[in-house]
């Protein structure tokens, strides 16, 4: 009997471990540059470049054409000055292009590349259609008044696992009322 | 020669007074500053400096070091535009600051730009550069 009941908990035992393994392999793979989501960035010169000022927002999120202008104008970074030297531009160039918008094949970049238009120049995350359309007034401060948007830039304020590439997981949900009136950047009122 | 007596000795005496990397990156850009022209670098000008303000002719506003970085060095600093919260810069908060050449430099032609819509004077340079280090 105790051995029937010890081999059946072990057999229990690795199926159960064999699921998760399987699980968590689904949840990985879901989250890679081919999966539904843009997934993580892999360049740790990026993450560290612009990272350090800035959520670093992946590849996938912008049209290579919209990358391109703005790595050529780091010297007035909407504002600031952003410059670096020319070897680690060129390769954080190369590291955005090669995974831009067009060329990711996850579903959220390829919806970034339906709703721009090839002669839509934008340069930032917030005005490509896709995003700006997606988010409605909320990313602008001045069209409702809530919530109160301190920044529009920080994207893990709200997308609890944008830093890992998957802006589906949200902190709030924007229906809600007691979302109405907070800050969004720190989550107060 | 003559004149560069006391400079030599007062970074010897910055190299005792401090761990060796951040001791190292700072003597190197210092020994530097003072080629191109600086001299007498000084924790008082340092912190006048970083506290003066200059305004910006494009947004009007008026900068400061200390807008991201605050007026305290050993507290976490916030950028303007973004938010993002920077790291203190004091050494004492944060010891690896001042530990890596290349990152001052690139740092300061960067928030020299933003501040003084211009590149900094190596004496401006070293200035802060004593000042953030006594911190």
């Amino acid at each position: 009997m105790s051995m029937i009941e010890a081999r059946n908990r072990s057999i229990r035992r690795t199926a159960a471990a064999l699921l998760a393994a399987i699980w968590a392999l689904g949840l990985s793979s879901r989250a890679g540059a081919d999966g539904i989501d843009v997934g993580p960035n892999t360049s740790p010169a990026y993450v560290s470049e612009c990272g350090s000022c800035h959520f670093a927002y992946q590849p996938g999120l912008m049209p290579a054409r919209a990358w391109r202008k703005v790595m050529g104008n780091l010297h007035d970074h909407f504002g600031d000055n952003a410059e670096t030297n020319a070897k680690t531009r060129d390769a954080i160039l190369d590291y955005l292009v090669a995974g831009a918008a067009d060329v990711a094949r996850n579903p959220r970049s390829r919806a970034i590349m339906d709703a721009s238009t090839p002669g839509d120049s934008g340069m930032r995350i917030t005005s490509q259609p896709y995003i700006a359309g997606l988010h409605g007034g909320l990313l602008d401060p001045l069209f409702r008044g809530y919530p109160r948007v301190e920044t529009l830039v920080n994207c893990p304020a709200c997308h609890i696992k944008a830093t890992e590439g998957v802006f589906k997981a949200r902190r709030y949900n924007i229906s809600d009322d007691a979302f109405r009136g907070r800050n969004v950047a720190t989550g107060m009122r | 020669m003559n004149a560069r007596l006391p400079a030599i000795a007062s970074l010897f005496l910055l190299v005792l007074a401090s761990g060796a990397a951040q001791a190292d990156a700072v003597t190197d850009l210092l020994a530097q500053y003072q080629k191109q022209g600086g001299t007498n670098f000084s924790i008082a000008s340092g912190l006048a400096f970083w506290s003066s303000g200059h305004i910006d002719a494009k947004s009007g506003e008026t900068r400061r070091c200390s807008t991201c970085h605050s007026e305290d060095l050993r507290r976490t600093g916030k950028h303007a535009t973004t938010g993002k919260l920077i790291e203190p810069l004091a050494p004492s908060a944060n010891p690896e600051r001042l530990t890596d050449v290349e990152k001052i430099e690139k740092w300061l032609a960067r928030n020299c730009k933003w501040v003084l819509s211009r590149e900094c004077t190596p004496q401006e340079k070293g200035d802060v550069l004593v000042m953030i280090k006594s911190k």
